[in-house]
């Protein structure tokens, strides 16, 4: 079997080199008479450190015919083949984002998904089948299953990462299972005890945790959030929340009063209520994708991968009009605007974010073989429980 | 076709080179401005085709050519290789695409209409009677709280009707538990109601409107019909499983509007299952008033009078409900006798 040549990397350029060829040992300088200053070093190639920005080609019409003969295809094989679907649903939208002229690609086997979500099926038939029976020991059976979750999270995520490439270059994560229960138990335990004030704090290192332990082939990613934005997030929304519940609150009192008060049974209950209460779920909507939208910008921004840098630009007026609109239309279309709604959104994101490069790119990263083939192995058992992170 | 234009990714950098695919003497030939080299096809790997997308060919070596979506291997597919290929037809095209759509909507239809109703009965009956007792006492205590008054009938009067209760109750369901509870609200108007758990309340409003106590009694025989057929546990699995269903079906788009799609079939389909329910209730709640000789014409005449005193109101009582229609169920009552 022929072994194709190995690439070369084009050299990164050395800042500390000066150009100058290395002297040769048994020749001393005095012996050289003065001459010609040497010639000068090849020029680097240029390099292209202009943003190169994601892109999303798929398109709606397209993604809906997948999606419909798949989702037949899982009811009518009671969900067996969903593990074939889920591969081809994110191989479209892998296979449809790019950045500099390269799509993504996601390589999991339909099988070791499979193997994956059955074991997870088994074990929530167990526990409903024992529930029914022997409610007592289905109790304590919970326990062990909630100490395992970050383990889970942390398995499901290596998973997904591990099965991600870019360039022929395999993505990976490193989180330990230590770190996992730092920020998935420890710290969320602490948030009922500070009255919810560490709440932020939690996000922050969880997200810290999900980026900073990735890497891309050997190149690791890394992700400091400043704690004080994150808090000014939460508190200008906390803030909002208040504003918005006092003002809806104040404009319907009258109504409410109203209502209570009736004697008289005509009094048409409901109308301003559902009104005030539809008021209030909508501002705590709009809240909600402000935070999001702040933060998931936050966490772009702040991300590092070698030299290079992104540049999240989503705007929260703009999510909240794809969420609003995604909502009226898959309520109206009773669900099949699904395929619709999620193009849209990967649309949205990704011509929101752009790569800042620091350097070159092509040349900045090396993927390790035997690294390689000890996560590949791993793999096998690895269970796929898409917790949609 | 099997030649096609490529480009190479040796799996160790991220450089990517132009190459030309080709197939020829049971060897995967990869050729480029700087290198040759040629794989045996067996151990070679081509991903399954998605539209219009370039596919990944994995080479033994840990590199990988991306080539287009029309470039084949001549080797024989296995089996979920040829599943996949004939999915790929199905996708490409829209015929299969909308009777796809047609099929998923009309059994979705079919399983939250006849599927989950099934499902939820079963259920239903097999949850315990301590369990269904507690979720009845939970919603007695929240009711009592925000809606109901003690009851102003005096001792008398409540032990009449617990008397003629309790005779109706013999003949339904010997052994049974149901408990009628008297309360006051001038809020909730005449009205009577089935608690999971078998606990029946009857509103003082109700007892002021009959003409006839055989009108109560008939009121509390289909109430009855309400404990015996489970419906409330039945209404609160049903509504939940048909969120689930549907959220399953559609998958997970984004949490929040997953739920409100899932809220449509629920908010859809209520109507027909009270509906169906206050007929369960109807039928039932007759043959016990002809078990014990009690004329339906009670019914049906208590029913048409609160309808024309109540009808324009906006809070009609449970079992007035307008969606079998007063007038054909009080027929209903008159009909079969």
């Amino acid at each position: 079997m022929n072994q194709p040549p190995d690439a070369v990397p084009p050299v990164p350029p050395d800042p500390l080199a000066d150009g100058r060829p290395p002297l040769p040992a048994d020749e001393t300088p005095a012996d050289v008479p003065p001459a010609l200053p040497p010639p000068p070093p090849p020029l680097p190639p240029p390099v292209d450190l202009s943003p190169r920005p994601f892109h999303f080609t798929g398109n709606g019409g397209e993604y809906f015919r997948i999606w419909i003969v798949n989702l037949l295809l899982s009811v009518v094989t009671l969900g067996i083949y969903s593990a074939w679907a889920k591969v081809r649903r994110l191989r479209y939208f892998y296979g449809h984002t790019s950045l500099d002229g390269a799509a993504f690609g996601y390589h999991a086997s339909p099988i070791a998904i499979l193997k994956g979500r059955l074991i997870a099926y088994a074990v929530v038939g167990v526990l409903a089948l024992l529930s029914e029976v022997a409610p007592l020991l289905a109790s304590v059976l919970y326990l062990p299953i909630a100490v395992l979750a970050p383990i889970i999270v942390v398995r499901s995520f290596r998973f997904r990462a591990a099965n991600s490439s870019y360039r022929g270059i395999r993505f990976g994560f490193d989180g330990l299972d230590s770190d996992a229960y730092k920020v998935f138990l420890f710290w969320p335990l602490s948030v009922p005890f500070s009255l919810g004030l560490t709440y932020p704090y939690v996000t922050k290192r969880q997200r810290e945790f999900f980026v900073g332990d990735s890497r891309y082939g050997r190149s690791l990613f890394g992700l400091e959030l400043p704690t004080g934005r994150v808090y000014k997030i939460y508190i200008l929304a906390g803030v909002a929340m208040l504003a918005w519940f006092a003002l809806v609150g104040a404009t319907f009192m009258g109504a409410i009063a109203q209502l209570a008060s009736a004697e008289d049974a005509d009094v048409v209950p409901g109308l301003s209520v559902f009104l005030g209460i539809g008021l209030l779920y909508l501002g705590v909507g709009a809240i909600v994708v402000f935070v999001r939208t702040s933060f998931e910008n936050m966490v772009w921004n702040h991300t590092l991968i070698d030299q290079h840098r992104f540049e999240s630009r989503l705007r929260a007026g703009r999510m909240l009009w794809l969420y609003a609109s995604n909502i009226v239309l898959l309520v109206v279309t009773l669900g099949l605007f699904v395929p619709w709604a999620r193009v849209r959104m990967a649309q949205y994101r990704a011509e929101s974010l752009t790569l800042l490069p620091g350097g070159p790119l092509v040349s900045a990263t090396l993927a390790g073989g035997l690294e390689a083939e000890a996560t590949g192995a791993e793999l096998t058992d690895a269970m796929d429980l898409d917790f949609g992170l | 076709m099997t030649e096609a234009a490529g480009t190479y990714h040796d799996g160790r950098t991220s450089a990517a080179r132009a190459v030309r695919v080709r197939v020829a003497d049971g060897l995967l030939h990869i050729d480029g401005d700087d290198m040759s080299t040629a794989f045996p096809l067996a151990a070679v790997s081509l991903e399954p085709r998605l539209g219009g997308l370039a596919r990944r060919l994995d080479l033994p070596n840990g590199a990988s050519c991306q080539v287009p979506a029309d470039f084949e291997l001549p080797t024989p597919a296995d089996a979920p290789a040829r599943m996949e290929r004939w999915v790929n037809e199905a996708e490409v095209r829209w015929m299969p695409a909308v009777v796809a759509t047609v099929l998923v909507v009309a059994g979705l239809y079919a399983g939250i209409v006849y599927g989950v109703p099934a499902a939820a009965n079963v259920v239903a009956r097999r949850i315990s009677p301590s369990v269904e007792r507690s979720m009845g006492d939970q919603a007695l205590s929240t009711l009592d709280r925000v809606a109901l008054e003690p009851s102003k009938l005096s001792a008398e009067r409540q032990r009449q009707l617990t008397a003629r209760f309790t005779a109706l109750t013999a003949l339904a369901d010997p052994g049974g538990q149901s408990v009628l509870l008297f309360r006051a609200s001038p809020a909730v108007g005449p009205n009577a109601f089935a608690l999971p758990g078998g606990t029946i309340v009857l509103i003082d409003e109700l007892v002021a409107e009959a003409q006839h106590d055989d009108e109560i009694v008939s009121v509390l025989a289909h109430e009855i019909g309400h404990v015996h057929e489970r419906h409330t546990l039945r209404h609160v699995l049903q509504t939940s499983a048909a969120g689930v269903l549907v959220a399953a079906v559609l998958g997970d788009v984004v949490s929040a509007t997953s739920y409100a799609v899932a809220a449509v079939p629920t908010f859809l389909l209520n109507a027909r299952y009270s509906r169906a329910f206050e007929v369960e209730a109807d039928v039932f709640g007759f043959a016990l008033l002809d078990k014990a000789g009690i004329d339906r014409g009670h019914f049906a005449r208590f029913l048409t009078r609160l309808e024309q005193k109540h009808g324009g109101k906006s809070e009609l009582p449970g079992w007035i409900s307008t969606h079998p229609g007063a007038e054909e169920r009080a027929r209903a009552a008159l009909g079969d006798r």
